[in-house]
């Protein structure tokens, strides 16, 4: 039978005991950090990918991929920017991967969700459902720029700095996009009070 | 406050409350992304390619410029149209190459492939004994084991894993740890003792992957080691693990012929 390197018999009777308290002591620094990170942003970066238009069946696979991605990433995290920025970078290029790999494969359901609390519920509730799920179709209809400054700025309401610095655009450049995007979610808002 | 403002901001507001994740997701997610980050997935991400970069940097000079004057816009645009495209198109580059160095240092953030098992001289009475074929697939057999072999058991501190998905997950890292260090055995006991301790987690695919690349580990018939391999790929056909056990489980030549390519190589140097 083929054996590891260093076979359990190796060890002293009384080392894997302790192997384990060890283990468990290192790691648990690491992993207490981390899951404060997690708490603080999962929200975030939850709301960012059904702003980027990450497909319903695919939101938490997506969310778990930013958060390998930042703890893979996050010793070469500088401090230029603030961490929520760092994030969405991440973010934007894990929403385009599955908006890509939905497209490739074929998938001509429309980007939308399904409310995500069906159930029926107070007023607020569905409001709230019914608002996102307009939102979710209006970023849906913006080119990627543009859904990209609109999540940001408007849903996020980042400062247009941050919008500038996270997307490495110029300031004049996301002034603009935001102009925009903002425009066309306030016809959006019009055609839609017209309707009901 | 107009108001569009103000039906702007209640619509944001809302639509944020709505795009809420449910109570239990953010649990659940957590779970299976730090399994994933202690179990060294990696996750590729896509670079943007270098005509869209060059697009996008043409567009972007195009916006910044009309945002300005209409005179500065026309003199601007008339200077600077010639020379954006190569600029766009330079820059598209740089920014293509920073990203593929980042690429690249994720990807060698991803845990050594495990090495072919060791052939030890028989270390014990059970180690040298071959394992029937008819015993089905490695990891399902030492799944089906109610216990860990008595001198595994008593090197685990049973108390060291306490009923709670956030210990699971500590378990797990422990498990991957050991993995890492290429002590299949203890990997299957720690395993073993999750599975008692913890009879049904929330990560069990997690599980049954650290099972699958210690039973393979522990396994030299490339039949059996193998048939691990397609039974999880099976078991879990989506599975982020599937490559790491397929490389754990991959047919590894003797070692007189490893050698023999090691020479090989050499010479060729």
């Amino acid at each position: 039978m083929a054996w590891g390197r260093r076979p359990i018999e190796a060890l002293p009777t009384s080392s894997t005991a302790s192997l384990s308290a060890a283990l468990a002591a290192s790691d648990s620094a690491d992993e207490a950090a981390f899951a404060a990170l997690y708490a603080e942003h999962f929200p975030f970066v939850w709301r960012c990918l059904r702003g980027l238009g990450v497909a319903a069946a695919a939101l938490e696979d997506a969310a778990q991929d930013v958060f390998v991605v930042v703890h893979q990433r996050l010793a070469s995290f500088q401090g230029d920017s603030t961490l929520r920025t760092w994030i969405f970078g991440i973010v934007r290029r894990v929403a385009h991967r599955y908006r890509r790999s939905a497209q490739r494969k074929g998938s001509t359901a429309p980007l939308e969700h399904e409310p995500v609390s069906p159930e029926p519920g107070p007023l607020e509730k569905v409001q709230d459902v019914q608002a996102a799920g307009f939102v979710e179709r209006f970023a849906n209809g913006l080119d990627d720029r543009k859904r990209e400054v609109f999540v940001l700025g408007i849903l996020e309401g980042l400062s247009v700095p941050e919008v500038a610095e996270t997307l490495h655009v110029p300031l004049n450049t996301a002034y603009t996009r935001l102009r925009r995007a903002r425009l066309e979610f306030r016809r959006a808002l019009e055609q839609r009070a017209e309707r009901s | 406050m107009t108001d569009t403002d103000e039906l702007e901001r209640s619509v944001i507001e809302a639509a944020r409350r709505g795009f809420a994740p449910p109570a239990d997701v953010g649990a659940r997610v957590r779970s299976r992304a730090f399994s994933a980050i202690a179990l060294g997935t990696v996750v590729p991400l896509p670079t943007e390619g270098l005509l869209s970069r060059a697009r996008n940097g043409l567009l972007d000079t195009l916006e910044a410029l009309r945002a300005g004057p209409a005179r500065a816009r026309l003199l601007m645009g008339a200077l600077a149209l010639s020379g954006v495209g190569i600029g766009g198109y330079a820059l598209g580059l740089r920014a293509g190459r920073a990203e593929a160095q980042a690429g690249r240092a994720v990807v060698s953030t991803a845990p050594r492939a495990l090495p072919a098992p060791v052939q030890l001289a028989a270390s014990s009475a059970e180690s040298s004994e071959p394992l029937p074929p008819q015993a089905g697939n490695a990891a399902s057999r030492l799944q089906s084991r109610a216990h860990a072999p008595p001198e595994l058991a008593a090197n685990v501190a049973p108390s060291s894993i306490p009923v709670d998905a956030d210990a699971e997950l500590r378990a797990l890292r422990r498990v991957e740890r050991v993995l890492r260090e290429h002590n299949p055995r203890l990997a299957v006991a720690l395993l073993n003792e999750l599975d008692r301790e913890v009879p049904r987690g929330k990560l069990a695919e997690e599980r049954d992957a650290a099972r699958s690349i210690a039973a393979c580990e522990l396994e030299s018939a490339a039949s059996v080691t193998a048939r691990t391999a397609s039974e999880f790929a099976e078991r879990h056909p989506g599975s982020v693990y599937l490559p790491r056990v397929a490389r754990a489980c991959a047919p590894q030549p003797p070692a007189a012929e490893r050698n023999e390519r090691a020479s090989e190589t050499h010479t060729k140097q």
